[in-house]
């Protein structure tokens, strides 16, 4: 059969290649990523492996090369795909030029650094002055003492009175000034000017509001301690000219050194190869070819290597991995079942249905033609443009999201435009293509003195029906919603059992590819038998009293007051209750019901201990003949067929009461787990019309030009949430709803899904790794 | 009671009422027909190419799922056991835009 029925036949394969030729061979197998390599040394440590130095080499080359990238300005560009491999001998030269351009740039930072604090210091002392002139003209002014200053180790003496200048952050500035007063017990004189533009950190890159300060003090001891302090704030100090021309030299000075700083950059990028060195793959057995040409391969490549590359078939009992081959369509669909499980191997895989159904049960709670189109809109423009958006690369998760589910959201809003033109909504309103089957019957004498009227099937209605989904009168209708309450409900269901017996019809497909025929009778026939006659009866009566009873009927046991309930009938069926017949409608809706649903629910109940106790006898029958065979042939030969050994009975018996307790109150549960397709679209319906009647109805009302500039801004109002309520929070609701159908509902009836995924040796798996951190694939398809 | 002139305000009106269980199960074939041929006639058109069970099975799929969802809401729909609940000016503009009014003592 096709791709995606079930997943691919695996092979295990043992290798035997010349470590010269491995190298390329393996270069050739990472290029094409068909073959996931097991561990060959599990036991062995990973720093006691053969190939470790060059492990080590390469994570190393690979650390330097990150750490470079951190260091440039921006990001680096895309490596190029190189057109050969790499030998040995270029990987030597590699890694001497990673190296080389490591220590330098290593060196480059640190130079650049030591500039940076350089200038900082030299810009803090340029404010310093400047703003410190201004104090001590303001002190020479006052004190009329002429500026002749000694300095000794960044402290000028004023007159009688010793200074200390500096800089030091804003915000540490009043705990500064208080710690000064009270180690100098009032004695000192503080002056500050705050520094408007913020200046870099060499250091952590951070802009800092920073704060000259001058300190007057007289004494030894107090300028040792104003020291401390200004050491304990983090205050850096400075050299401050008291007169006026050395501080006009001073500031020449440190203006040329500002401008006589520059920084170096340098940047380059390249692939990294990495070596695996285990000879045992698995590969698909359609890929094998590919593994021999990339085995040939290397063997052309190597210098004279005398023994050939062998390619050999290991026959095993050990369960392989599980790949399914997938296309950029089908692979957001494998994704969906993924989630819930990796299928075990070669069992039947449900993502090819999944294409299909899952949309439509989506639709089915989504249906608006209107918001339809709006969704496939989106995804056709996203389908038309994406190998454009698939090179931009970006970290935007919900971005990738939608992208990656373009195909689903696409299928979605096709089946949403179909099921909308059936419910016959768009954007809440109803369109009228054929003709409703409903007219008025009244008289205007009536319609003046009611203000609400029924119509009454038998009169005002055409007697045959829309030809083509719902009838558009029902929009209009005060009491729409009973009539589709009890219309969806009916819906639903009918669409969970074709759902669930298809699902459980699925799990013949997998006996019988396994060869486990006695199960089809064992469990199957129970199974399907049990749900067909209870709830595929049930979709039966649904469709008996649709044909059956209409209100124009000659017969009035079958007319509109003697329709039945089919819930009730049901439940007096699984009860066995009598119901009693009121004249002139009948008890039953047809001749033998009782009969037929007696026999019906004898046969149901006696599925349900065949369910329980076909497969453990049918077991332990075949563990007995088995057990005689051995006893009477002799043979020495291990049987390794069962998976349980005697006296796992009980273990058996308790697992296969456990499924069947959880297949029969499934059947119940899940039916009516189907009604979530009626409530959600019930609900998006009711939004959607709320949206309308509350929001651009009032924009629609009322006829001077004026309303239209009303219009224009509650158009934008319901366009807003439309889009963010009905289709995305509905949208993704709804998703989720039938996710859950498909996964719980459907796939609990056939699936085991207890495999492992292929995970191949692929160097673009790899590369794509690096980039994002959750692998997007969980299955390992080769790169297209 | 016109029963004429009402008869005459539906689009199948002209035949007569033992003609009616024909008329109304004639689009069930009809769709069923059509659905049918897409259901077994479309997989068989499907090109050769590496995904031709999968569109195969999503031909059948589709029809399947189309056809039961308009089957299921052409059957309920007929035979109503009830009618719509509409208001007095909405039944005036039914009168008025979709069919013969109702006869009128005044006016």
């Amino acid at each position: 059969m096709g791709d995606l029925f079930r997943s691919e036949e695996m092979v295990l394969c043992q290798l035997f290649v010349q470590s010269e030729a491995a190298y390329v061979s393996m270069y050739e197998l990472g290029e094409a990523g068909i073959a996931q390599f097991r561990d060959l040394n599990p036991h062995v440590n990973d720093f006691q492996r053969r190939y470790v130095s060059e492990v080590r080499r390469c994570s190393e080359m690979e650390r330097k090369l990150r750490w470079v990238a951190g260091e440039l300005p921006e990001p680096p560009p895309p490596p190029k795909i190189s057109p050969s491999n790499l030998s040995p001998r270029e990987i030597n030269i590699l890694e001497e030029r990673i190296d080389y351009i490591e220590s330098e740039i290593q060196e480059i930072t640190r130079n650049a650094r030591n500039l940076k604090s350089d200038y900082l210091s030299l810009l803090e002392l340029k404010i310093l002055i400047e703003k410190t002139q201004t104090f001590f003209q303001d002190q020479s002014a006052h004190r009329k003492i002429s500026a002749s200053v000694q300095i000794y180790n960044n402290e000028g003496v004023l007159g009688h009175l010793g200074f200390i200048a500096g800089v030091v952050a804003t915000h540490r500035v009043p705990s500064f000034e208080k710690m000064l007063w009270r180690i100098s017990h009032g004695n000192i004189f503080f002056k500050q000017a705050h520094i408007e533009k913020p200046l870099k950190d060499p250091v952590t890159g951070h802009e800092l509001q920073k704060t000259v300060f001058v300190v007057f003090f007289h004494g030894e001891q107090i300028k040792l301690r104003v020291k401390k302090v200004c050491n304990g704030f983090q205050a850096t100090l400075y050299p401050c000219p008291a007169t006026y021309k050395d501080q006009q030299d001073m500031l020449a000075g440190v203006e040329t050194r500002i401008k006589d700083l520059e920084i170096l950059q340098n940047m380059f990028s390249m692939d990294i190869v990495k070596k695996c060195l285990i000879a045992e793959c698995w590969v698909p057995r359609r890929d094998l070819y590919i593994l021999q040409k990339a085995l040939d391969y290397g063997l052309i490549k190597a210098s004279g290597s005398p023994i050939p590359s062998i390619l050999h078939y290991v026959p095993t009992k050990e369960i392989p991995p599980t790949f399914n081959r997938t296309n950029k369509f089908t692979r957001g669909f494998q994704n969906l079942i993924d989630s819930y499980g990796i299928a075990s191997y070669r069992e039947v895989n449900p993502a090819l249905y999944t294409i299909i159904t899952f949309p439509f049960l989506f639709a089915v709670m989504f249906g608006d033609v209107g918001h339809g189109l709006l969704m496939t809109l989106f995804a056709s423009i996203v389908v038309l443009f994406e190998k454009k958006l698939a090179k931009k690369k970006t970290d935007n998760e919900i971005w990738n999201i939608f992208f990656g589910g373009r195909y689903i959201i696409l299928l979605m809003g096709i089946f949403s435009i179909y099921t909308g033109l059936i419910y016959n909504d768009i954007f809440s309103k109803s369109l009228n293509i054929f003709g409703s089957r409903w007219r008025n019957v009244y008289d205007n004498e009536t319609l003046l003195n009611n203000k609400m009227l029924e119509l009454d099937p038998a009169e005002a209605y055409s007697q045959t029906p829309y030809p083509f989904g719902l009838d558009p009168v029902w929009e209009f209708a005060a009491n729409n919603i009973i009539f589709l309450n009890s219309f969806k409900m009916k819906l639903s269901i009918i669409f969970g059992v074709i759902h669930m017996a298809f699902g459980v019809t699925m799990s013949v497909v997998n006996f019988n590819f396994f060869r486990r025929t006695e199960l089809i009778y064992l469990q199957y026939i129970p199974q399907i038998l049990f749900l067909l006659l209870l709830f595929w009866y049930l979709c039966i009566l649904m469709f008996m009293k649709w044909t059956m009873y209409s209100a124009i009927s000659t017969d009035p046991a079958y007319g509109t007051s003697c329709a039945p309930s089919v819930l009730i009938i049901f439940i007096n069926m699984m009860l066995l209750k009598e119901t009693e017949s009121k004249p002139p409608c009948r008890a039953l809706m047809y001749d033998g019901q009782d009969a037929l649903q007696k026999t019906f629910l004898v046969i149901a109940y006696i599925c349900v201990p065949i369910m329980l106790f076909g497969k453990p006898v049918y077991q332990m029958m075949a563990a007995k003949k088995r057990k005689q065979y051995r006893q009477g042939v002799e043979s020495g030969e291990v049987d390794e067929h069962d998976d349980e050994h005697d006296g796992g009975m009980g273990e058996v018996l308790i697992t296969q009461a456990i499924h069947t307790i959880e297949y029969v109150l499934g059947t119940v549960s899940h039916t009516a787990s189907y009604l979530r397709l009626w409530a959600l679209s019930l609900a998006h319906a009711q939004l959607s019309a709320v949206l309308w009647q509350r929001v651009l109805r009032i924009g629609l009302s009322g006829g001077s030009p004026v309303n239209s500039i009303a219009l224009f801004v509650i158009f934008a109002i319901w366009a807003f949430f439309t889009l963010a309520i009905l289709v995305l929070m509905e949208g993704l609701s709804a998703f989720l709803h039938t996710l859950r159908l498909h996964w719980v509902e459907f796939m609990s009836k056939f699936y085991e899904g207890h495999g492992y995924a292929f995970a191949p040796f692929s160097f673009s798996a790899i590369l794509e790794n690096d980039d994002e951190d959750p692998p997007a694939q969980t299955n390992g398809a080769p790169p297209e | 009671m016109d029963s004429d002139d009402k008869d005459k305000a539906f689009p199948s009106d002209g035949i007569s009422k033992s003609l009616k269980s024909f008329d109304i199960h004639t689009p069930i074939y009809i769709l069923t027909v059509v659905f049918a041929v897409i259901f077994i006639i479309g997989p068989l058109l499907v090109r050769k190419g590496p995904n031709k069970e999968i569109v195969r099975c999503g031909i059948m799929l589709t029809a399947f799922s189309m056809w039961i969802f308009w089957v299921t809401v052409y059957i309920g729909q007929m035979n109503p056991l009830v009618g719509p609940r509409l208001n007095n000016t909405t039944l005036a503009w039914i009168a008025y835009a979709w069919g013969k009014p109702a006869k009128t003592e005044t006016l």
